[in-house]
């Protein structure tokens, strides 16, 4: 980089960061190199320079003046709602009692409300659990007489069937036929 | 007077009828970044209004307090960005090379021989500026008046650095020969080496 030399074309590309000061030492080295020798970059340096300055100078500070000092502390003021001066202590301090005597009222019915809730809720756990042991033992008393009364079938039908079986065992099966049938009447046999 | 750090020491410490005292050492300053945005006086003097406002609310965030105007001017080109985009009604969709809109967009002009050279070039240069897109307006105007990097450029308007450099050569290209072709760079060049 340091032995480039730099063409016209190169420094057109680097003539904005040149004048705007945004080139490094080596840039600025061969850019210098380059308009020792180069007139018209020279020129075009100096025309971006002066244009640059005659913006700055046409949209600087002229003769308009505003004042907004009221506008913007009288907002601020009412906004903050605080005065000021030696009456903004004795305002302040009294606004911050005031705000504090006020405020006192609500955290005790904060508090209080917050023991009730939490008595309540001892009290609606304990119903809760209550609730819950009461109805396990009627639903496992109630489960426990099912089991008993299906057990009763089972043994007196075991007992029924041990002593029938042999004999009854085409009666039933003309039985199971026939609920068969029932279940089939729409059936075509005709083919 | 006092220095900018004080002031705000003490207007954080509570006592906001000291911040009358930053109004009143930068509000043309920032009166003139919310003119050259919005091109409107009195649109210019509510952003002024606003901006103070935001800086007051914002004043405990100001790491660096020493730079208190350089931020202020921050927050009063955004506001002023803010407020135009808002605001405009005509989309502006043309090329940035568009040398023939750029024209047609200049306004009828009185003969430039009546009036004197100085505050001439200075009219030219204005209208030259104003009759730019938007977006390479903005990024002149940000550069060359508000000295602001390109970075901070690329940052505030939210685009890329390249698109930052394009735009500003561009800007100056347009400008820079509109000036050559009214005859006016080499009065410039005498006038501002004098």
């Amino acid at each position: 980089m340091s032995h480039k030399v730099l063409s016209c074309g190169d420094f057109v590309k680097l003539l904005n960061d040149y004048v705007d000061l945004n080139v490094s030492t080596k840039e600025s080295q061969l850019i210098e190199k380059h308009l020792d020798v180069c007139n018209s970059c020279k020129i075009k340096v100096g025309n971006a320079v002066k244009v640059k300055k005659m913006i700055k100078s046409t949209y600087g500070i002229g003769a308009s003046t505003i004042d907004v000092r009221s506008a913007v502390m009288s907002k601020l003021r009412s906004r903050n709602n605080i005065s000021v001066g030696s009456a903004k202590n004795v305002d302040l301090s009294s606004r911050i009692m005031s705000k504090i005597t006020d405020n006192k009222k609500p955290v005790n019915v904060i508090k209080l409300s917050l023991s009730v809730i939490e008595n309540y809720k001892v009290l609606s756990i304990a119903v809760a659990t209550l609730f819950i042991i009461t109805a396990t033992i009627v639903y496992s008393q109630s489960e426990s007489k099912k089991l008993m009364a299906a057990r009763s079938k089972i043994e007196s039908y075991a007992v029924e069937h041990s002593s029938t079986a042999p004999t009854d065992h085409r009666a039933s099966t003309d039985s199971f036929v026939d609920n068969m049938g029932n279940g089939i009447t729409s059936v075509n046999f005709s083919e | 007077m006092k220095t900018d750090e004080k002031i705000i020491e003490r207007v954080l410490a509570g006592d906001i009828s000291k911040f009358e005292m930053l109004i009143e050492k930068y509000q043309t300053q920032v009166f003139y970044v919310a003119m050259n945005i919005s091109r409107n006086k009195d649109t210019a003097e509510d952003i002024v209004q606003d901006a103070f406002i935001k800086a007051f609310d914002k004043l405990q965030t100001l790491n660096e307090r020493a730079h208190f105007f350089p931020w202020l001017k921050r927050i009063t080109i955004n506001l002023a960005l803010n407020n135009y985009d808002k605001n405009k009604r005509i989309v502006d969709v043309e090329v940035e090379d568009s040398e023939v809109s750029f024209f047609d967009r200049l306004p009828d002009d009185s003969d430039p021989e009546s009036i004197m050279i100085n505050d001439e070039l200075k009219r030219y240069v204005r209208l030259y500026v104003d009759a730019l897109p938007e977006r390479l307006r903005r990024v002149i105007i940000m550069r060359e008046v508000e000295d602001l990097s390109y970075e901070e450029i690329s940052e505030i308007l939210k685009i890329p650095l390249g698109t930052v450099r394009s735009r500003l050569f561009n800007a100056r290209q347009v400008v820079k020969d509109r000036l050559i072709k009214q005859g006016l760079t080499d009065s410039l060049v005498s006038r501002t080496a004098n």
